[in-house]
Order: structure tokens, then sequence, then C-alpha cells
């Protein structure tokens, strides 16, 4: 174990990420010398708690890269997924954009940050030749703050209201660059300064400064609800620093830095898990180690009646706040495991037999105790589960655990723990590493989907043949355009899927509106279940008609789904109703991904022929196509 | 802290925050000497200081240094 007597790091140093090491700026200088998997070392060097210093450098480094070998740079590009980002404030922000390069990276997005040249953001979003505009880029965040919005601080009055110029102002900005084409926007919360006029009247006295922006952030998050805009929760952020450290006044009058730049790596990191989620990366499966995780003490050695769980033992408190943590991620979409070096029967115990044990084994999705490296155990899970390595955040007390993970699968979130594990929470809460946009009902039942799925995979173990197991899943499925029931789950497939994932287009809710109603659009929404349960929508597919030609513009399916011929279902679907539209000629279109390589024959499996124009291209006559072979009631 | 030390403790600063292999710093040093000088950099080069010595500087002491001799002569008063 650590040395009991060090002092817990502050939220300014993000103390959820470990130390640089000493020789950080030489592993920076390095990375253009050798440029061998460049973007990946870059990509390791982000995942430590950097300062604004080791940010610019970092920075530096991968842009000078990027600079020095194009042919290269496609390659890399193929790897991670990119996103352009429009800046706009009415402060100075051009320090902050190494850091939310950086902090984007630490969260697997390649990002380009493009500022706005005007010091108005309304002139920015309004003008079609503003650098923004021109730029067209994926998202914009409307980075403003509380002198950049005309509040009205009046005492004179008793009847003010939110002077609609104010929400007028904020919704000017944000229409003028949906106009031009800008599809994501982000509009930051506002952080109100520490200062009361009157003193605690403040709060009722309607043309004070703080219940103005009160109101301002009340009408923002409907806004933000009701037209789809993405919400940087800034205020929250503040809050947890302290509004008087945030804030500082001198930065301001000198540079007109919105909020002291101390907490610039903050910011980033924050920012960069919206950005994580907007591009489908939010992770989905927290593991738990077990000894001083879950409980105090080493179950094996001090059994039962001696681990320190609850009973009003501070410590035995803190453990059961950990996996009433555990629990809630549980109850919002995150899927448990179990990674421990016990004995696997000794593991289980406390789950059966410990009176104060909060987690049950039925809430642990994958359960593996064994004496094997905790990082060969992880990539067992991850497979079990059908889901990346990326997908996962790993719980341990124990720094030597942490170390070994973080070495051998770079690709797994370890958040940096204090000893004290009434901060476990408050750690890996505030890594954020499961940060998302929407919150579905299929979130709130994926921990009973994986139960479903875990028994499906009992049944196809003991299953003869795979064409027995198929029959005996009695599968039905339900393949219909979209509309308004499904529309936010088909939003979350597109946006979540990597897997079978065709072209990695991601659309909004307001496009897939959009696709729903245009008349040259077919769409398709699939739901599947079998006698084990119902597994709600699990593929989507956009394809656009033009004259007699089809063009799948995306086809993404669930990976729980994989290897059920639900494919065949589809395909023998998108013929048809190409046949009733006059279609002649279907084209697919792959474009490979680092993720995406078990789809990568499926084209060609499904008797579509390779175009002889485009590599990324595949061609499916109507005429001569053969409906395929499934299970599948329909 | 000398004058002369902290000369060399600002010129490491100076290398670190702009990036350079080496660099002279005189009292009539300003911005216009050093390329990599301007008004983004000089926030990470106040940073950087602010955090050498652990102090924050006040709106006073960030206004009216002409060149790196005033500056100097700031920081020691406030080390001092």
């Amino acid at each position: 174990m650590a040395s009991p007597d060090v002092q817990p790091r502050s939220l300014e140093s993000l103390p959820w990420l470990p130390i640089a090491p000493e020789d950080f700026r030489q592993q920076c200088r390095a990375l253009s010398q050798n440029k061998h998997n460049s973007i990946d070392r870059a990509r390791n060097l982000a995942k430590y708690s950097l300062d604004n210093l080791q940010l610019v450098k970092l920075a530096r480094s991968l842009r000078a890269l990027k600079q020095v070998d194009l042919t290269k740079q496609v390659k890399d590009q193929a790897s991670l997924p990119q996103y352009r980002l429009g800046l706009t404030s009415n402060g100075t922000l051009d320090h902050l954009k190494p850091v939310l390069e950086i902090s984007a990276l630490r969260h697997g997005v390649q990002l380009d940050v493009i500022s706005g040249d005007f010091g108005q953001s309304a002139q920015e979003a309004m003008d079609p030749e503003s650098a923004i505009n021109m730029a067209i880029p994926d998202g914009v965040l409307i980075a403003l703050d509380y002198r950049g919005l005309p509040f009205l601080e009046s005492f004179s009055s008793e009847n003010i209201t939110l002077k609609s110029s104010v929400i007028d102002y904020i919704t000017t900005i944000v229409d003028g660059f949906t106009r031009h084409g800008i599809k994501t926007i982000f509009v930051q919360s506002i952080v109100p300064p520490p200062v009361l006029m009157l003193g605690s009247l403040d709060r009722q006295h309607n043309g004070s400064l703080r219940f103005q922006i009160a109101l301002f952030n009340e009408h923002l998050t409907r806004l933000c609800r009701d037209k789809g805009w993405i919400m940087f929760d800034t205020e929250s952020i503040a809050s947890f620093v302290g509004l008087e450290r945030w804030h500082d006044p001198v930065s301001w009058h000198m540079a007109k830095l919105p909020f002291s730049p101390s907490y610039s790596p903050l910011y980033g990191e924050y920012f960069a898990r919206l950005l994580a989620a907007v591009n489908g990366l939010s992770r989905k499966c927290l593991v738990l180690d077990l000894d001083n995780t879950l409980w105090g003490g080493v179950i094996g050695d001090d059994g039962i009646e001696n681990i320190i769980l609850g009973q009003g033992s501070p410590l035995g408190e803190a453990y059961i706040a950990i996996q009433k943590m555990a629990l809630t991620l549980k109850q919002r979409g995150i899927i448990l495991a179990v990674c421990s070096k016990n004995d696997e029967k000794i593991a289980r115990q406390p789950f059966r037999e410990h009176r104060e044990m909060l987690l049950k084994e039925s809430d642990i999705a994958v359960f593996i105790a064994n004496w094997q490296p905790k990082s060969t155990n992880l990539e067992l899970i991850a497979k079990k589960l059908n889901i990346g390595l990326d997908a996962l955040v790993f719980l341990d007390d124990n720094p030597v655990e942490r170390n070994q993970v973080r070495q051998t699968l770079s690709q797994v979130a370890v958040p940096e723990l204090p000893n004290d594990p009434a901060l476990f929470p408050f750690m890996l809460l505030n890594s954020g590493w499961f940060e998302t946009i929407q919150l579905t009902q299929e979130d709130r039942t994926r921990a009973e989907q994986y139960q479903n799925e875990a028994q499906r995979m009992i049944v196809k173990e003991s299953s003869p043949d795979i064409e027995s197991y198929l029959r005996f899943l009695e599968m039905k499925a339900w393949l219909i355009p979209f509309d308004a029931q499904g529309r936010v789950r088909i939003t979350q497939l597109i946006n979540k899927t990597n897997q079978f994932n065709f072209t990695n287009r991601r659309y909004n809710e307001a496009q897939i509106l959009a696709f729903e109603k245009a008349s040259n659009f077919i769409t398709l929404q699939i739901g599947l279940e079998d006698r084990f349960g119902d597994n709600g929508i699990i593929s989507v597919v956009i394809a656009e008609q033009q004259d007699q030609i089809l063009f799948i513009r995306n086809w993404v399916m669930s990976c729980r789904v994989f290897s059920r011929q639900v494919e065949h279902a589809v395909i023998n679907e998108v013929v048809t109703l190409a046949g009733k539209h006059n279609i002649t000629t279907i084209v697919g279109e792959f474009i490979p991904t680092s993720r995406n390589g078990v789809i990568k024959n499926l084209f060609a499996d499904l008797g579509f022929l390779k175009s002889e124009m485009d590599e990324v291209l595949w061609e499916l006559k109507v005429e001569s196509f053969r409906s395929l072979n499934h299970m599948i009631q329909l | 802290m000398t004058e002369k030390e902290l000369y060399g403790v600002l010129s490491e600063i100076f290398i670190d925050v702009f990036d350079l292999d080496d660099v002279e710093l005189n009292p009539d040093t300003t911005a216009t000497n050093i390329n990599e000088w301007d008004s983004l950099s000089n926030i990470q080069l106040l940073l950087a200081v602010e955090k050498r010595f652990n102090f924050r500087f006040s709106s006073f002491e960030v206004s009216g240094n002409r060149n790196v001799g005033e500056f100097v002569k700031m920081i020691l008063s406030k080390l001092n």
C-alpha cells in the first residue's frame, strides 16, 4: 500500500490522472524524432496530469509531428476520430487551444480548434466569412462568461425580469452558427462572480446579477433540452473549485482571461469528456477490485467476520459509499464487473454472506477472481462483454496493480486514487470516463440486458451447432422506418456504435429527424427479441435515394447481436424496399477505421461486388439479389 | 535571492516557456527581442514565474514592466 501520509492532491492538478514522469519534456521532444506509433505515444503522454506548460509542449510536439509527415498523417488519422471545433468567447481563449487539443487526445479525439477572429461572438456567428464559419467545424463552443452577456444589474425597480435580450443574444449566436451548417452547438453555463451586492437578498432580488445569472442558466437548460444544444456546465465545475478560486480579476484585467489560468487544464479536461461523449467514446463498464476497494481488509486473510464494511465505523461507511456509487452507476447504465486476485469462492463470500454488502452477485455482469495478472482478466472481461478495452474503467486501491494495468493495457482508464477510500467516489466520478450526453431507457435496462446475454452465452456454448442455437433462440425482429418513438435510441446507436459501423458517419437528433421526414431517404430501425429478452433497437440503416441508386449512408448494428444473421434479415428488407422504390442498384460504403475491421468482408458476404471505380464502394444489383437465409421471424 | 541568481532562474524559465535552446537576458531585453514572446506566451511566462516562486502577481506588479530589468526588480522586491 502507498505511504499513508501523502496529502491528497487538489482539484487543480486533476488528481485522478497519474503524475507525469520526470522525463516528460524529453518524451515530448522524442515524439518528433521517432515517428513510429507517434500518435499513440502522444496519446499516452496526454494521459498524465499536465499543467499549462506541459500541455503547451505536448501540443507543440504533436503539431510538429503532423506537419512533417503527411502520408503518415493519413494512416494515423484512421485510428482516432477527428473533430474540428470552433471556439468563440467575449474573453481571451487562445491559451486554451493546446489545452483543449491535448485533453481531447486523452479521451481519444484528435481535435483541431479554430478560434473566432471577431471579439463579438454574434458577429462571428452571423458573418458567413468569419473564421469559424469558413472552417465549417463539426461543432462550436460558445464560451461566453457573465461579462459577455447583456445582463442588466439594477437596483432601481422591484419588477425586473430577465431581459429577453440576453436570451435573444445567445439564440442569435446559436442560430447564426447553425445556419452556416455547424451541427453541434456547445454552450457554457454562466459562472456567477463570488460577490453579493445586497448580501443574502441577492437571491431574491430580480435585479441582482446573481438572480439574473441563475435565471439565465435555468432558461439555458431548457433551451438545450428543447433544441438539442449541448450544455458545457462550467458553473458546476467552477463551484467544485470554488468561485473565489475560479474567478481571477487580475488575469481578466491583464489579458481578458475569463477565469484563473490555473484551472485551464481542468476546464480542458471537463470539455474533453463532452467531446468524447459526442463521438461515441463514453466508457461503458466499471471493473472493480475487491479487497480494500469494496471493503476494508483482505477477505482471504481476514475472513468474513473481520473485513471492514459499514457497521458505523468511518472506514466501513466509506466502503459502503463506494458500493452505493457503483450501484448508482449501474442504474444509469454502466456495466459492473469484478476483477480480483482471490480464490473465486472466497471472493464471492461477502456478496453472499455479509449483511452490510450493498452489491449483490446479480449486480455484477462478469465476476473474475483468480491469480492471473489483472491485465489478462481485464482482456477477458472485455471479450465476454463484447466491448473494447477502451470501454473499461478500472478501480483498484493498489498503485502497483494500477500501474501494471496502465503499462500493459493503455486503452483501459485507470483513475489514480488517494489512500483514503472516503475520497474514492469523488475521484472516480470526477475522472469523468462515463460522461454521457443522453440517457435512454436502454441505458437503464442495460444491466438486465447483459444478464440476459450471459444466459444466451451459456446456451450457445452447450448447443451442438450454430443453427440449433439460433433456432432455439426463437428470434423475432421488426424492421420499420424511423419514427418519433425510436428517435432517441436511433441517435444513440448511430453515435455509440464503433465495430459494426460502415462509414462512421455520426448524426445528431435533428438530423435523424430530417432523415425521417425526407422523401428521398429510406430509413430502417430494427428491433430484436428472443426467448431470453427484448434487445430493443439494435440496428439502424440510413440510405439516400438518387434516381435509381440507393446509397447506404450508414448502417450500424449493436455488437450484442452479432452472429445471429440479423444482417441477412436487414439486407433482405433493404432490397425489398429498394424494389418498391424503383431502385436498381444499392451502393454501400465501407470506410475502414481502427475498430470496424470485423465487417470489412461483410458486403462481399452479403452479395455485393466491389466497385471498380472507388475502393470504398460496393454495389448490389437489386434484380440479381437472392434472399439470404436466417432464423428470425419477422 | 540575488539579482544575478534571479536572472539565472528567469533564463531557465524563458528557455522552458518559449522553447528556446538558449537565451541571453539583459535589463533592456523586451518582447521585441525574443520571437516567441507574444501576448499569449506572456501569460504562460507569468504563470510559470508564479509557479516557480509560489506567489501571485498583483495588478500593480503586472502593469508597467517595460523590460526584463523592471520585471526583475519587481520580483526581487516581492521575494525580499
